[in-house]
């Protein structure tokens, strides 16, 4: 800045910025919950996911105190009335562990509890209370708060896996890379439109491009409450056949449980997981524990936790 | 588990954090700092939706384009309704008459012309001397050239310099 006028400018502008009266920031989003942010790629790749229903797969029944602080402790026989999911992820130095319970419904009501530290005992986070968290605790349409919500009526697909979606979603692995590629590109069309966030590179729609894309949502799909396990199967073999995907034996998950990891680098060559144990069940990554079961109700202790 | 918008919550509170600086960011874009947090409020909530993937390092940077580019379009809208109305309107959000007689009639004056700069001009002005990003920074934000920026500065530099000459005139 050289110039008296430079000088004027830049004044003149924080006079009009500091005009601005401090207004609290709204709040964002319905669902602000823990999962593990991948790094950057070269362009966007999108959340997905939202409540499930139609859940199949075996339930096995834990017994009542395998927790070590209780939270984990299981209610033996009670009737299994609503989903329940426990995330643990990383994020920095610090593990956010989120438990979620939401109806079969799309338009169930859900509640969420999350508590934060630094250490996992027996696949718990050991809460401590210098972490702070804010998220919404409850609501309607999961991950809405409402069903008035635009996300509540949002239609399904693989990149918003809603539970009419999956339950009629197609089990054959060519068809599913197929559209999982429909769905890519038209994500990387609408964001890199005139007026998106994004510019269009060469490498927007390379093969590599579009299937990070892809494994980033699938990571989300793979997680909601009431996925299929058949079709969590038939997704696994889907990131399997994705180009330059890196297929890893023995990879744990961030509470230490094994299983088969699949991995895309992204530019830097950080590499993007998802981690399914021996049945394909879907396990979390490196720096993600994802656990799924029922619960009586609301906010209640599991009944039982999905293997 | 995962949902929609998958965000740890320190990945929040950095959205939170931005708030007020992006609203001030937005206002000088617009003019308008109701429009301005209708536009930052967007932006976020965007990331929130589609963006759970960015890492710290780009939130910031990937923020500051979003609402760029959502204030453009809001300008663009206001374009279109400012044809039906007589003369160029003033800015909504512009300091009240009180403030203004406290405030240096410079700065006043500097704020009238740099709301005349055609959008591109505006833009890189507020970057460079708001946001103080330096060429390169202000040329990746806004997705041009360094040249691109160099042009656009001097274009409103020397735009703003005759205005105000021709004023004091």
């Amino acid at each position: 800045m050289s110039t008296e006028l430079e000088k004027d400018v830049a004044a003149a502008l924080r006079f009009r910025a500091d005009e601005v009266p401090d207004t609290p920031c709204p709040p964002l989003g319905a669902a602000r919950v823990a999962t593990q942010r991948p790094k950057r790629w070269l362009v966007p790749a999108a959340a997905a996911a939202a409540a499930v229903a139609g859940l199949t797969g075996a339930a096995i029944v834990l017994l009542p105190g395998s927790g070590g602080d209780g939270r984990d402790q299981v209610t033996a026989a009670a009737p299994t009335d609503v989903y329940y999911s426990r995330t643990l992820t990383e994020s920095g130095d610090r593990i956010i562990e989120m438990q979620l319970w939401q109806g079969k419904g799309r338009t169930d009501a859900w509640q969420q509890e999350g508590v934060g530290g630094t250490t996992i005992k027996d696949g718990r986070v050991v809460p401590d209370n210098s972490v702070q968290l804010d998220y919404p605790e409850k609501g309607e349409c999961y991950p809405a708060a409402s069903p008035a919500d635009e996300a509540c009526a949002k239609p399904g697909s693989w990149f918003n896996p809603t539970p009419d979606f999956l339950a009629g979603a197609p089990r054959d692995a060519t068809v599913i890379a197929q559209q999982l590629n429909d769905e890519a590109v038209a994500e990387e069309e609408r964001r890199t439109a005139p007026g998106g966030d994004f510019d269009r590179t060469e490498e927007t729609f390379s093969p590599a491009n579009l299937a990070y894309l892809e494994l980033n949502y699938l990571r989300g799909t793979l997680a909601v409450n009431g996925m299929p396990d058949d079709l969590t199967a038939v997704l696994r073999r889907v990131i399997a056949g994705m180009p330059g995907i890196q297929v890893t034996e023995g990879m744990a998950n961030l509470t230490g449980q094994r299983g088969t990891g699949y991995s895309l680098p992204d530019h830097k060559g950080d590499l993007l997981t998802v981690i399914f144990d021996a049945d394909s069940d879907y396990i979390g990554s490196p720096t993600e524990a994802v656990v799924r079961g029922m619960a009586p109700a609301l906010g209640a202790a599991p009944s039982t936790l999905f293997d | 588990m995962a949902a929609d918008v998958n965000l740890a919550p320190p990945f929040v509170h950095v959205l939170e954090e931005q708030w007020m600086p992006l609203v001030r960011l937005a206002t000088l874009l617009t003019g308008d700092a109701d429009a301005a947090r209708d536009v930052v409020q967007d932006c976020l909530e965007a990331v929130l939706r589609l963006r759970p993937d960015i890492d710290d390092e780009h939130m910031v940077a990937y923020l500051r384009k979003a609402v760029i580019n959502r204030s453009r379009s809001r300008l663009r809208r206001q374009r279109t309704v400012n044809r039906y109305l007589a003369g160029l309107t003033r800015p909504k959000d512009v300091p009240s008459a009180e403030r203004e007689l406290l405030a240096a009639e410079r700065h006043r004056e500097v704020l009238r012309n740099v709301d005349l700069l055609p959008t591109r001009q505006r833009e890189v002005i507020v970057l460079r001397y708001y946001c103080e990003l330096s060429e390169a920074e202000t040329a990746a934000t806004l997705g041009v050239s360094v040249g691109t920026v160099k042009a656009a500065a001097h274009r409103a530099i020397n735009s703003l310099r005759r205005r105000m000459k021709d004023t004091s005139e």
